[in-house]
């Protein structure tokens, strides 16, 4: 293992701590930037991004908003970022939610998480009616958070400190995250400032940045927020804010990105993109041409949130720029090993974080200890006492370490990964399928990486294949394209199972 | 129309172009994800000068769903 210390930068102790110091430091310089509706570019100063959220907490204490439970329903925004900001600093608890997922399932979660309030994205009003069935529902839309920060201003203007000698407790739980449980139940990943604190300091010990980050990954995932942005603020780096996919080219000109934090449906799709250009240009695509789509300082890409074909990385090297893997799992806030600037190794997910403990079991399972693990599942104390057994948390995946980096051999849990880094629960999907009469057994599996199902029609009921395949589309109906079942097939005998009756769902 | 569409898609696939059609699927046989329909629709939309929204791109499951949308919508 060759000498090469970890990167040093000034320890946070909370998100408040981060946004006061940065503020402090480097008042003018831009906290983050984007491009808004009428195509402008917006620079937001540490300064100002810190009045903001002073301002919004200011309004949160006075109104005697404290211990709820806040949803943040949207697409990436500034606005997000300074509610879930506010929210956590002042005794509150954020709610991120994935805004492409059904709103009956939104308001399940809701209901799991106990969120009464939630902050929405305009494209949800139409959705909003829908969540009154909460008791006590209240909804601010988050395109007029700017009159809720008005309002706090004027408090403040008026002599109220009470943001800033509100007296925050870091271990409390400030973010519940819910990720797909292995039951079919979503589970809530229960962090506190402290758990997120410590995952910013031991990520930004392993990884350098020298330039401008770019978000592109939803703010719902930790790995899009705490890693895309908050650790890009921390580096004191401006943090460019992609509030739309679809615009990436333009965005990437105007951002002009040093590193990006993305998972392998984006690298797939990059290198789809090159390799358009190459045709377009009548050859094969040059590294300059890759210079050009990436805004000209594109040296690093951080990829997480599953497993990425090799080929791609040395595609990119190719033309100029590194691709670090990286794991982390939300229970982790989320990090928990990436690739060094200048210490990597292909096929690992590079070295386990300073400050991280990481081991794996007899089984080969991977478990993690540190101050980035997660209090515990909200409400669920088996299933964390089960993810916490011996005072290590118990990631699910397999792996091994060698030569000090971590390398991700497979999954204990019945998980189904998407290059998009969505955890799908094969058995939610299949109890969608279940109560139809005509099905007497589902699985669902992935497969050249889309979902595909196999049914074992009731064999009384005799629906011909059209019958399934129409079925199929019923459940797919308003759910995101990453949890839509895209192949169907039919067997003639019930699946096999094991010996306490449970499908052996390898042979699906 | 339908061959101009299958020009855009024929640069992000290996898919052999003559054997793309309206019935060709963007994510199972094109093996597209949804990053990618996303970023191929909106070269589409620049060249109708249509406006295609997110959740309507979401909607497309085959080649000739691009096309009868652009049909019905181009300027």
């Amino acid at each position: 293992m060759k000498a090469y210390p970890r990167y040093e930068l000034k320890q946070i102790t909370d998100l408040r701590h981060l946004m006061e110091m940065r503020a402090e430091e480097t008042p003018e310089e831009t906290a983050f930037f984007y491009t808004d509706d009428r195509g402008d570019v917006v620079q937001v100063s540490c300064r100002r991004f810190r009045e903001d959220v002073r301002a919004l907490g200011t309004l949160f204490i006075s109104e005697g908003i404290r211990n709820r439970h806040i949803g943040l329903l949207g697409s990436n925004s500034y606005e997000w970022i300074t509610a879930f900001f506010a929210v956590t600093t002042t005794g509150n608890v954020a709610v991120p939610l994935d805004a492409r997922v059904p709103v009956q399932d939104l308001i399940r979660i809701c209901g799991y998480g106990d969120c009464r309030e939630l902050f929405y994205s305009k494209e949800f009003e139409p959705a909003v009616p829908a969540f009154e069935s909460i008791p006590d529902f209240k909804g601010f839309p988050l395109e007029s958070i700017g009159d809720l920060i008005a309002k706090g201003r004027e408090l403040i203007a008026a002599g109220d400190t009470s943001y800033q000698s509100f007296r925050m407790d870091r271990e409390a739980m400030c973010a519940l995250v819910y990720t797909s449980g292995t039951t079919g139940t979503p589970k809530g990943v229960m962090l506190s400032q402290k758990n997120i604190a410590a995952n910013i300091n031991q990520a930004c010990t392993n990884f350098i940045l020298e330039g401008n980050g770019m978000s592109v990954l939803p703010f719902h995932h930790m790995f899009g927020l705490v890693v895309g942005v908050f650790m890009v603020f921390n580096y004191r780096y401006p943090c460019y804010i992609v509030r739309n996919l679809r615009n990436i080219l333009k965005d990437f000109q105007i951002a002009k990105p040093e590193c990006l934090f993305v998972v392998p449906m984006v690298i797939e799709s990059f290198a789809k993109q090159f390799r358009a250009m190459g045709k377009r240009s009548g050859g094969q695509v040059t590294p300059e041409m890759v210079r050009s789509f990436t805004g000209g300082s594109l040296r690093f890409i951080i990829c997480g949130g599953a497993p990425l074909q090799a080929s791609y990385v040395k595609m990119f090297r190719a033309f100029g720029i590194e691709i670090l893997n990286g794991y982390g799992i939300t229970e982790c806030s989320p990090v928990l090993a990436v690739n060094r600037n200048e210490d990597m190794c292909d096929g690992s997910v590079g070295p386990v974080l300073f400050g991280c403990e990481v081991k794996i079991d007899e089984d080969g399972e991977i478990l993690a200890r540190g101050d980035n693990v997660m209090l515990g599942y909200y409400k669920d104390p088996e299933a964390t006492r089960q993810a916490m057994l011996g005072g290590w948390f118990h990631t699910g995946d397999l792996g091994r370490i060698e030569d000090h980096y971590l390398f991700i051999t497979g999954r204990t849990k019945n998980l189904i990964i998407t290059s998009s880094g969505e955890n799908i629960s094969p058995e939610e999907l299949e109890d969608r399928l279940l109560p139809d009469p005509a099905v007497a057994e589902a699985v669902v599996c992935e497969d050249g990486g889309v979902l595909a199902v196999t049914i074992y029609p009731e064999p009384e009921a005799g629906a011909p294949e059209e019958y399934f395949t129409a079925l199929v589309d019923r459940i797919n109906q308003g759910q995101p394209a990453y949890r839509k079942i895209q192949k169907v097939s039919l067997r003639t005998e019930p699946f096999p199972r094991n010996s306490t009756g449970k499908i052996i769902r390898k042979f699906s | 129309m339908l061959q101009e569409i299958i020009d855009v898609l024929e640069q992000y696939t290996d898919y052999p172009p003559e054997e793309i059609n309206e019935d060709t699927t963007l994510i199972e046989d094109l093996e597209l994800n949804s990053f990618d329909v996303l970023t191929i629709v909106s070269d589409v939309e620049d060249q109708y000068g249509v406006h295609i929204s997110d959740e309507q791109i979401m909607e497309f499951r085959t080649v000739g769903d691009i096309e009868e949308f652009l049909e019905k919508n181009k300027e």
